[in-house]
């Protein structure tokens, strides 16, 4: 059995579905969204976060710690720096019942606030076949489970093996012409009979970047008949995280003026949208 | 011979009196802006000389009829912060006390007086009488007392009737509490709590709306008249900061029959905190299993609001504890707090609980590191630290002689009963508490050199002793390497991390254990107010803190990688021994998602105090506000924000304390 592939567990999530969620960042996804607020779910397992602000080497604090330190000619791997200079991506490897364990810590919140666990990343359908004996623990235990994803599995045999175990779907449309695929939409629209025909509870949310027109998200949207749409403003807060991981960062941020526009086009065309602040 | 020592004691006496003076005009001159000089001709202070007698009594009398009555927010106020009484050298004040308002405002002189009459105790019998002769003298003038206003006439000519008879109407019973409270003040004690308002009051409020007296509305303005008159003296009423007053007022919980309390006037003083956002007086709520869905939500909007109000206080956990301790069980329903959050039982204790130096909790190890003493072990160590600890405990807790009340006496039962006044031997409980500072940081230093030292051994015991002595001149490395955000700290709800919190709070509590104040055992705290005051001159400690530097406050963490979610998972975890109950709180700074899904923060509350918090306090600031604020006031003249135990303006505040809260708000921030 392989491990599952977490960069983060983040308890008392509140816009991660209904309740109070515990939310579980897996890695991977077909996508690599230049604005993603967790570019770490991009990079393999073994890549770290490298803060070059507590390298006492380049801040220019002259110490004994340094001795041996790949920066200063030596051996040992920037990784180990004792400092903490690199934090990995990945999560210790953990087993299903060790995760459970710990996400089921707050099973009486997610009783009492309708809440529950939330898979998201990165594409959760990536790692969809180790994940199921971790799902049949939550099953048991009687705890609601939803899922943060692109929905875009080409074969549908992932969204069809979870299928059961998913209580709240949460639908990331990728519209941005960034994100342009030539199969999408008839990706999504195969994907979203299959998770209609289940009648489970179905949210979509979007990303705004001012690279997103009007008439062609309209004409998506009603593709994949969406009527009802929780947008996101493209912020830039993940700033650091790129430069930690080395990525080049361009800020998406849309102007308050074209979202606000947006906004009001999509509720002009019947599309109920809120608006997702974080 | 003679004559030398009467002059010695003459010189003593004046060169107190001389010191009291500079030290009140110093504090009106730093609080209120007030030029020094003027603050000298015009306070006047009464040296009380021997405080409990029928002579104190008389000076109290004088001081009280000569003190000007305020006639402001629809009430008379006799509170008079230019004249002073000042017990002798060497007695300690009464402080943080909250009267029992409920027998108060049901109180009858005449009745006290019958019972006195009986009292066998002749210099407390006379004591007592004179001072509530003192007090009749005082309701006369005010009675006859020259007011324009006819609301203030109605008010005047309700003296002296109100004293000798129950309230008929919650403007009445407003009235009388805020008279007796304003006496209080003028007898010298601070930090005066107001106690369980909704319980109290509420008779009152029904009677009068029943009987179409009043509504809702006009309710809502009295409370809200009544806490503008009190927090109308704010900074003569402050003891370190403006702001520390201790004038909370209690909501919630359970009463006398052990059903929640969750009345009109529960929502009623929620709602005018909500509305008024002033810092003073503050609310605490007292929670447990029943309280109200929709209290919590109306409690979280008012922190929301930014008043810093209410604290949120775990009474089943606190119960618990105080039972354990040694308080009765059935008087545990009526516990209170001294000013901050330090467990009391209204009208029963005369418990101070912050009257020593707090126990610095970074002080054994930091002497175990500066002896030299080889430790083979890191165990070797660890024994040390903790014996240190102990002795530092068991060092700061010291018998005192405190002043007399006649004031507090008349409304506490057993005083009348005994003959004996409040704070010697009167009251049922006279514990005394303590508190723990820098427990956080101790954590922290500890993890480090078990990890640095004896673990990985990177760091010597000679370099630690370095650090210490040069203030980490020459090992910034060191310090960044101690401060690290790496995820076993004090905060984190690791196995590790709880066992060495548990472990170290067990020995304090153990040393306590064995020590009394005053023939009494003593309560502590992980609460302390001193975070500032009392680092100013300690040495570096081995988390990465600078001599100087504040430590951290209560059960916070000092890492930007734990949130709240783990914060109040740790607070929970903690084994509270019996006497550790003087206040354990979680301070945070709400993320700003919380603020935004307030629906959804109540039930990670609702779910945190089920587990086991203690007690909670938010505060609801970003960092760029609060920068912003520091840099331009008059942008931000009602900036509110929660300090210790209590509310404040941003603006009130010495710099050092913007500063630390602004650190605070970063770190919080990210995580």
């Amino acid at each position: 059995m392989r491990l599952l592939e977490i960069t983060s567990i983040q308890r008392g999530c509140v816009y991660d579905g209904h309740g109070v969620r515990t939310t579980i960042f897996l890695k991977g996804c077909p996508f690599s969204c230049p604005w993603c607020c967790n570019p770490e779910t991009q990079k393999g397992s073994g890549d770290f976060f490298v803060d070059n602000g507590r390298c006492l080497r380049l801040t220019g604090i002259s110490s004994p710690l340094c001795d041996g330190c790949e920066r200063n000619g030596g051996q040992r791997p920037l990784s180990s720096c004792p400092v903490g200079v690199c934090t990995p991506t990945t999560l210790t490897a953990m087993d299903v019942r060790k995760l459970a364990q710990e996400v089921l810590q707050d099973k009486s919140l997610f009783i009492s606030s309708g809440g529950g666990i939330t898979l998201s990343g990165g594409e959760p359908l990536l790692q969809a076949k180790e994940l199921i004996p971790f799902l049949d623990i939550i099953r048991q235990e009687g705890v609601s489970i939803a899922m943060e994803t692109t929905l875009y599995d080409k074969g549908m045999d992932r969204v069809k093996l979870l299928l059961p175990f998913i209580d709240e779907w949460i639908v990331d449309l990728k519209l941005q012409k960034e994100n342009y695929r030539e199969d999408y939409l008839g990706i999504m629209r195969r994907n979203l009979e299959i998770l209609r025909a289940s009648a489970k509870d179905i949210c979509f949310r979007l990303v705004y970047v001012e690279s997103l027109k009007v008439d062609e998200a309209l004409t998506a949207l009603a593709s994949l008949e969406v009527n009802t749409l929780e947008l996101i403003k493209c912020h830039g807060l993940s700033q650091s995280k790129y430069q930690k991981l080395g990525m080049d960062f361009k800020d998406y941020t849309p102007s308050e003026e074209a979202y606000q526009k947006f906004l009001e086009a999509l509720n002009a065309n019947n599309i109920k949208t809120t608006q997702l602040s974080v | 011979m003679i004559k030398n020592t009467i002059k010695k004691a003459l010189k003593l006496v004046i060169s107190y009196r001389l010191r009291m003076w500079r030290r009140e005009c110093n504090r009106m001159h730093k609080f209120l802006n007030l030029p020094f000089w003027g603050c000298m001709f015009r306070i006047k202070l009464y040296v009380d000389k021997r405080p409990g007698s029928p002579s104190s009594a008389r000076l109290f009398n004088k001081m009280s009829c000569k003190a000007e009555v305020r006639a402001r927010d629809n009430y008379l106020y006799p509170f008079d912060p230019f004249r002073k009484r000042i017990p002798p050298q060497g007695t300690a004040p009464l402080a943080s006390i909250t009267p029992d308002y409920g027998l108060i405002i049901k109180s009858d002189l005449d009745k006290i007086k019958e019972r006195l009459e009986r009292c066998a105790q002749s210099e407390f019998r006379e004591t007592m009488l004179l001072t509530i002769n003192g007090i009749e003298r005082k309701a006369g003038h005010m009675s006859r007392g020259e007011y324009r206003d006819g609301r203030y006439r109605r008010m005047a000519l309700l003296f002296p009737d109100i004293l000798h008879r129950d309230c008929d109407t919650l403007d009445e019973a407003l009235q009388k509490l805020l008279f007796y409270n304003a006496l209080f003040w003028q007898a010298g004690h601070f930090h005066n709590g107001l106690g369980r308002l909704d319980l109290i009051l509420y008779p009152y409020y029904r009677n009068d709306v029943k009987r179409g007296v009043i509504d809702r509305e006009k309710a809502k303005q009295m409370l809200m008249d009544f806490c503008h008159i009190l927090g109308s003296q704010t900074p003569f009423k402050s003891v370190t900061l403006i702001g520390d007053t201790g004038q909370y007022i209690l909501l919630g919980g359970v009463d006398k029959d052990g059903v929640t309390v969750d009345n009109e006037l529960t929502h009623l003083f929620l709602e005018v905190f909500t509305e008024m956002r002033i810092p003073d007086p503050k609310v605490i709520l007292r929670v447990n299993a029943s309280t109200p869905k929709e209290t919590w939500k109306e409690a979280l909007r008012c922190i929301m609001n930014g008043c810093g109000s209410p604290l949120l206080m775990n009474e089943t956990l606190i119960m618990r504890n105080m039972v354990e301790f040694g308080y009765d069980k059935e008087d545990v329903w009526n516990v209170g707090t001294s000013a901050c959050w330090e467990p009391l039982i209204i009208g029963k204790s005369s418990d101070q609980n912050n009257p020593f130096l707090s126990i610095l909790a970074c002080e054994p190890l930091n002497a175990a590191i500066r002896s030299g003493k080889d430790y083979p072990t890191f165990e070797a160590l660890l024994v040390d630290v903790k014996k240190g600890l102990v002795q530092e405990a068991q060092k700061i807790i010291k018998d005192k002689e405190y002043d007399h009340s006649p004031l507090m006496s008349m409304f506490m039962t057993e005083c009348l009963e005994k003959g004996k006044d409040f704070s010697h031997g009167g009251s049922k409980y006279m514990y005394q508490g303590a508190q723990l500072l820098g427990l956080p940081n101790l954590i922290n230093s500890i993890i480090n050199i078990k990890e640095y030292v004896y673990d990985k051994r990177i760091v010597s015991l000679d370099d630690c002793r370095d650090i210490i002595k040069r203030n980490y001149e020459e090992h910034e490395d060191l310090r960044q390497l101690f401060g690290g955000n790496q995820d076993r700290k004090f905060g984190k709800a690791s196995q590790e991390v709880l066992a060495l919190t548990d472990d170290i709070i067990e020995v304090v509590s153990e040393g306590i254990g064995k020590v009394t104040a005053n023939g009494n055992p003593v309560k502590f705290g992980l609460s302390s107010p001193n975070y500032i005051e009392q680092a100013r001159s300690f040495p570096a400690t081995l988390d990465g803190r600078k001599a100087g530097e504040p430590f951290a406050v209560h059960i916070s963490p000092i890492s930007s990688s734990i949130d709240i979610s783990e914060v109040m998972d740790f607070a929970s975890s903690i084994d509270y021994p019996a006497n550790c109950l003087n206040g354990n709180v979680v301070d945070f700074i709400l993320p700003s998602a919380y603020q935004k899904r307030q629906d959804k923060f109540v039930d990670i509350l609702m779910d945190a105090f089920a587990k086991g918090v203690f007690q909670l306090q938010l505060n609801v600031l970003d960092k760029k506000t609060l920068i912003d604020a520091k840099a331009h006031p008059e942008k931000y003249p009602t900036l509110v924000v929660r300090v210790w135990g209590f509310s404040t303006y941003f603006n009130d505040l010495p710099e050092e304390y913007k500063d630390n809260l602004i650190a605070r708000a970063e770190t919080y921030e990210t995580a």
